[in-house]
């Protein structure tokens, strides 16, 4: 899996955990279904895309500095 | 990672699951149909209206248990009387109430107002949840109408703030990902380094073998011809 693949994988299951991690420390409400599902989803795609974008930075950085040999 | 997300949606689907499991029964509570009778609903002492918002949500303590009294009436000029069987106390998560908690009064006459009182606790899923909850309380007919309800928030406190189950579970999630995120450049580039590594000394080394031994058999074969016919 790339760098970038990685990072999307994790950043989608951050986003999901954040949320809910949020509600139960009391700074998100999840008791209607709804919104409760909007929030995930805005969670999952904006976790996603930041750190697949995280994750291709990290992998350009560490090619970088340790590039392959010829 | 797949395992991970796997364990995500598996905490995603507990609620509904424990919901599934237990005789409590889907939500029904709705606003008032019938908005002749008021009724007044406190939580220790406090009127349910002050926590009418997640940020304003009434607190619970773990192993805490809360004396909630209905008290309802018909309004002063109405001539109507009503009678109520049951005062419910529902708390939803996604939509679904994970508990409903009734009090039922088995012998309710017809009558302007009346009072039913309930010591309310989140009970064994409070090793598991924390976090701020819709509650729903609400009066009923006998005939299950529901008619008057009400809204209102609390905040289910565990030990520690994070001392229950679900919270604990999200967090070692949390920072399982973040060091995946900060290998996630490494683990690429190892992906990557090997096959250019290996391309390198493999075929190198496969090919010589056969050439030598190519090279030995006619160099050996050669000398015993070319000396036979001298």
């Amino acid at each position: 899996m790339s760098a970038t693949g990685a990072g999307a994988a994790a950043g989608v299951v951050l986003g999901l955990v954040l949320v809910l991690l949020a509600q139960q420390l009391g700074f998100l409400g999840l008791s209607d279904l709804l919104p409760a599902i909007e929030y995930l989803v805005v969670g999952a795609v904006v976790g996603g895309i930041l750190f697949a974008l995280f994750g291709w930075a990290m992998g350009r950085r560490y090619l970088a500095r340790h590039p392959p040999a010829a | 990672m797949a395992a991970v997300a796997t364990l995500v949606l598996v905490l995603f689907m507990l609620p509904a699951v424990t919901v599934a499991a237990s005789p409590s029964r889907v939500a029904t509570a709705q606003p008032a149909s019938d908005p002749s009778i008021a009724a007044t609903v406190t939580w220790n002492g406090a009127n349910i209206l002050n926590y009418s918002s997640a940020t304003s949500a009434a607190r619970i303590g773990f192993n805490g248990v809360v004396d909630v009294h209905y008290d309802w009436h018909t309004p002063v000029g109405s001539a109507g009387v009503y009678t109520i069987n049951d005062a419910r106390l529902q708390i939803f998560y996604f939509g679904f109430a994970l508990a409903t908690r009734d009090v039922l009064d088995s012998n309710a006459l017809p009558g302007t107002s009346g009072t039913f009182d309930m010591n309310w606790s989140t009970g064994a899923l409070q090793y598991i949840l924390e976090g701020s909850y819709k509650l729903i309380a609400s009066l009923l007919a006998p005939n299950g109408t529901t008619m008057w309800s009400q809204t209102f928030w609390a905040y289910v406190e565990a030990p520690f703030y994070v001392g229950a189950v679900l919270p604990i579970v999200l967090i070692l999630i949390v920072l399982w990902e973040v060091y995946n995120l900060a290998t996630v450049g490494r683990q690429a580039g190892l992906g990557k380094r090997p096959p250019a590594t290996s391309a390198g000394s493999g075929p190198a080394e496969t090919p010589a073998a056969p050439s030598d031994a190519t090279g030995s058999s006619t160099s050996e074969s050669s000398p015993p011809a070319s000396g036979g016919a001298t």
